[in-house]
């Protein structure tokens, strides 16, 4: 079981000083994993809240870290260029010594598509078609290859990716079920595992992912199913208890939240990373 | 003047381990910056050789140094998305305490504009409304524009920027000039060398310093940088040729570490602190 932290990013502020203690302090408490969500803009919804910028962040986490796994969760892939965010994410494996692990899904947001220039109502076509791009990129010298816009005439890049990123995809339906068992290495759930009938969601999209498995001759335990945790509510007793819970219903990666129930300071973000670690991390 | 130092891309290789050693050195020798060069894909031309992505670089140096700027020399601009460029150049400059000196230019490279999916012919005309708009990203909370199928509607970056990035302007066409006087705070001069050198430095200035005064800003505050080689010569050479430099305008000037055959990172990171023997005071 892989158990990491979420950087809480809509509280921990813009001092770097900061981000490098909560990464350090992620690290040392033993979590095996580190994510960032990814918004580019926004106005007055969630998107506009504060967000740092995953793949710059993580260049700057590299140098912070030495071991944690650096997780987007998710990049929105379809509103970027497909080359450069291959080569951004090429960038960060190599910076971190093969650290990234690559979260990516369509978004919700059209003002972001928008203000990016892509299509917001073909982003699912264009996500199919941008993954094998990607790693046709991370490992070939040269690529042909036409993607709406984007015209790829025997070019590269160059340095290559240190090795083949692993990809994992955003979201339950039946579409992200779909690319993790054609493309991926498992799906991360945003829902809210505090709800009602998070138990009966995740069983559906579990046994979705493991009959697409089958299917595909594709070994089970070669997807994951990652789960993100809140600690807003109960104390560590509880939190322990939903560690305990979805592991047994298969989960492979929990990542715990910080936040609180009233907004905290990057310093008491980063004490409550060794309180939730002493709690769900074993040692 | 200030002096600074050229990443050698092509040679430092893939080892973090190197990038963080040569940062390091910089920094310790008293190089005022480092500045790293762009291209996202190539072929069997300049831009195929080994190039780091300087925003994700920059994340990482970041981390690595305290003092040193950290500068593109340059970013393509009109082939990336104006919005993703802006948050990731506010991002370094963030996560650096404000260290980033971004150097933006057209490229000259059809190849990845067409890998990127922008159009080649018309960069010059996107790079002048991607500057404005960038510098708006940074200090507005809700910006509305469109630039080609880029359509910002009352959106904006969350964190803000933590100041107005200054931007340098590749180049030395009128086109560059303009930019630098109209958006910037100076111009990056590459590929200036030999015995016409000192005839382009002066023309360049003489352009620059009259289109600031037909714009009404100080002429201090355009600066001049220049890159200089040390693949031949002996230190004192180099250090004529940064005396050289400031006797006739430059503001800052950046050396390269290469020599006329590839050398190993750890040679690299050597030539750092002759260098700096060489030419930092």
């Amino acid at each position: 079981m892989h158990i990491g932290i979420v950087l809480p990013q809509h509280e921990i502020g813009d001092d770097p000083e900061a981000i490098r203690d909560f990464a350090a302090a992620a690290e040392d408490e033993g979590f095996t994993h580190i994510v960032a969500w990814d918004h580019v803009v926004g106005n007055d919804d969630a998107a506009g809240k504060a967000f740092q910028e995953p793949f710059v962040l993580f260049g700057f986490l590299a140098a912070c870290t030495r071991t944690i796994e650096l997780v987007t969760g998710i990049i929105v892939l379809p509103q970027r260029q497909t080359a450069l965010a291959a080569k951004q994410a090429a960038e960060v494996d190599r910076l971190s010594g093969g650290r990234l692990r690559l979260g990516l899904g369509v978004g919700w947001n059209p003002l972001e598509y928008e203000a990016l220039g892509e299509d917001f109502h073909t982003r699912g076509k264009r996500m199919d078609a941008q993954i094998p791009l990607l790693r046709a990129l991370w490992s070939q010298r040269r690529v042909n290859a036409e993607l709406g816009r984007e015209r790829f005439a025997d070019v590269g890049l160059n340095p290559l990716a240190v090795r083949d990123i692993p990809i994992w995809f955003g979201g339950r339906g039946a579409a992200a079920v779909r690319r993790a068992v054609a493309h991926g290495s498992g799906l991360m759930l945003a829902d809210d595992p505090g709800a009602p009938d998070a138990t009966e969601k995740f069983v559906d999209v579990r046994d979705r992912l493991y009959a697409a498995a089958d299917a595909a001759g594709r070994p089970r335990a070669e997807l994951g199913l990652e789960v993100w945790l809140g600690t807003k509510h109960g104390d560590p007793g509880a939190w322990r208890a939903g560690v305990e819970h979805w592991k047994a219903l298969g989960a492979t990666h929990l990542s715990m939240q910080t936040y609180a129930e009233h907004p905290l300071t990057p310093a008491e973000h980063i004490e409550r990373v060794a309180r939730i670690a002493h709690a769900v991390v074993a040692r | 003047m200030q002096t600074g130092i050229i990443l050698p891309q092509n040679e430092i290789g893939d080892d973090p381990g190197a990038i963080r050693e040569f940062a390091a050195a910089a920094e310790e020798a008293g190089f005022g910056h480092i500045v790293a060069f762009d291209h996202v894909v190539g072929r069997d031309d300049y831009a195929g050789q080994p190039f780091h992505e300087p925003f994700v670089l920059f994340g990482f140096i970041a981390a690595c140094t305290r003092t040193i700027e950290l500068t593109t020399g340059i970013i393509i601009l009109p082939q990336r998305q104006t919005a993703l460029a802006a948050k990731q150049a506010a991002e370094v400059d963030m996560l650096s305490g404000g260290r980033l000196r971004l150097g933006l230019g057209v490229g000259w490279n059809p190849l990845e504009y067409e890998a990127l999916g922008e159009d080649f012919g018309t960069r010059g005309k996107r790079m002048d409304a991607q500057i404005p708009l960038m510098q708006r990203l940074w200090t507005e909370r809700r910006v509305s524009a469109e630039i080609g199928d880029e359509r910002l509607d009352d959106v904006g970056f969350n964190p803000p920027a933590i100041r107005s990035i200054p931007i340098w302007i590749g180049g030395k066409g009128p086109a560059a000039v303009r930019r630098a006087v109209a958006y910037g705070s100076g111009l990056i001069l590459s590929g200036v060398g030999g015995a016409e050198a000192d005839d382009v430095f002066h023309d360049v200035r003489a352009r620059l310093d009259a289109a600031a005064d037909a714009a009404g800003r100080p002429r201090e505050e355009l600066g001049i940088e220049l890159w200089h080689a040390t693949k031949e010569g002996d230190p004192g050479n180099w250090h004529a040729a940064r005396e050289h430099s400031q006797a006739i305008g430059a503001t800052h000037v950046s050396f390269q570490t290469y020599l006329a055959e590839p050398i190993s990172p750890a040679e690299h990171v050597r030539r750092v602190g002759v260098i700096a023997d060489a030419v930092i005071a």
